[in-house]
């Protein structure tokens, strides 16, 4: 999978929002914000394919969890970000 | 054929036109802000804008979009170099213009058609577009808000139209003395190298007439919504900026407008705050909104 072209993070005063435009996102209206670990995530995949459990690995190297915990966190943020409709 | 010079927020930019086209007759409400003399020097302009009546070299580049908004109907075409090809067409009239127009928006070509009583009009949209694209990358903002003036500094009412900003603004007029209306529907909004938040007068008002060479430092935002209550809460950072961003003229479809203002925006966030009125068209509402805003209190 990929994220979409067009959405792009951006720091507003310390809040990491994910700003979309492009002419293929002008009615795009949702506002998504990212925690710390959700941005250290986006920054893996940014402009490039990737798999599952390409993020799992990157989240085990970066903190202090089990594989198990980062399998179910990765898909809960990725069942998000398709809900939106930022990955495809 | 006559150039002639503006001045709006403190950035200066020419527009000329050809013989038929009577440059300061259509564009009356800028008059405030025209340089009576032409400048000596070569200065650095914002845009330059040259406008005739002929027909535009034809459509091209490929189709970005299509929308109504207002009165007008707006066809969007972008070519490869980046360059805009602009049509605007009025939903109840013949009023209409093509606006061809560098990728910065630097340098813009009307071409006005449609009916001369028309011109003044499709002029002043093209001329709006032109300065806010064209600012977008030099920390400058055409926003569509209310202004209103108290001991020098200026707060800025948005809300989509209909949600009583004049009538807010209005009731400061009325309730506050020393009170004054910087400009009623387009000001501009930058953020200078001394990180102050500035909004400016400009030719552009909507219905009222409130073209005004004025300035002053921004005190605060108010995001207005009708309610059957007053109240008010300051807004967190995510809510501010979901706030300003569609309050700003932007084109969503342009990575460096879109980027450029959303930069603005959020330096603009880090300097001031935005409030959030649910709020009645009363002097309560009023005596509400200017303690918060000003951190002052309320005589009367």
């Amino acid at each position: 999978m990929r994220m979409k072209s067009g959405f792009e993070l951006r720091d507003i005063c310390g809040e990491h929002i994910i700003v979309a435009y492009g002419a293929e996102n002008v009615d795009f209206t949702k506002l998504i914000t990212l925690n710390e670990s959700a941005v250290f995530l986006w920054r893996q995949v940014a402009d490039k394919d990737f798999q599952e459990e390409d993020l799992v690995q990157a989240l085990c190297g970066e903190y202090e969890v089990g594989e198990e915990q980062a399998l179910t966190d990765v898909r809960g943020l990725l069942a998000s970000w398709r809900q939106v409709g930022i990955v495809e | 054929m006559e150039r002639v010079y503006y001045e709006v927020g403190k950035h200066m930019y020419s527009v000329q036109g050809t013989p038929e086209v009577d440059i300061m007759a259509l564009l009356s409400s800028s008059e405030p802000f025209r340089l009576q003399q032409t400048p000596v020097s070569p200065v650095p302009l914002l845009f330059e804008m040259w406008v005739d009546t002929d027909e535009a070299s034809g459509e091209s580049g490929r189709e970005i979009a299509t929308f109504d908004e207002q009165d007008y109907h707006y066809h969007v075409r972008q070519a490869e170099d980046g360059s805009y090809y602009i049509a605007m067409n009025a939903l109840e009239d013949q009023a209409a213009c093509v606006l061809e127009a560098s990728s910065d928006f630097s340098k813009v070509h009307v071409h006005l058609a449609g009916g001369t009583e028309g011109y003044s009009t499709m002029l002043n949209c093209a001329l709006m577009m032109a300065y806010a694209f064209a600012g977008a990358d030099k920390m400058t903002l055409l926003m569509h808000a209310s202004v209103v003036r108290k001991d020098g500094k200026g707060y800025l009412c948005l809300g989509v139209s209909g949600t009583g900003k004049s009538t807010h603004t209005q009731n400061w007029l009325k309730y506050v003395e020393g009170t004054d209306l910087m400009n009623d529907d387009n000001p501009v909004v930058r953020v200078g190298s001394d990180n102050v938040v500035r909004v400016y007068g400009s030719p552009w008002s909507g219905k009222t007439p409130c073209y005004r060479q004025v300035e002053a430092p921004v005190g605060a935002f108010l995001q207005l919504k009708q309610a059957p209550y007053n109240k008010i809460c300051r807004l967190g950072t995510v809510e501010a900026y979901a706030s300003l961003m569609p309050s700003c003229s932007v084109m969503k479809w342009d990575r460096r407008d879109y980027l450029g203002t959303n930069d603005t925006v959020a330096k603009i966030l880090s300097l001031v705050p935005v409030f959030f009125l649910e709020n009645l068209p009363d002097e309560a509402a009023v005596r509400m909104s200017y303690e918060a805003m000003t951190g002052e209190p309320w005589r009367r």
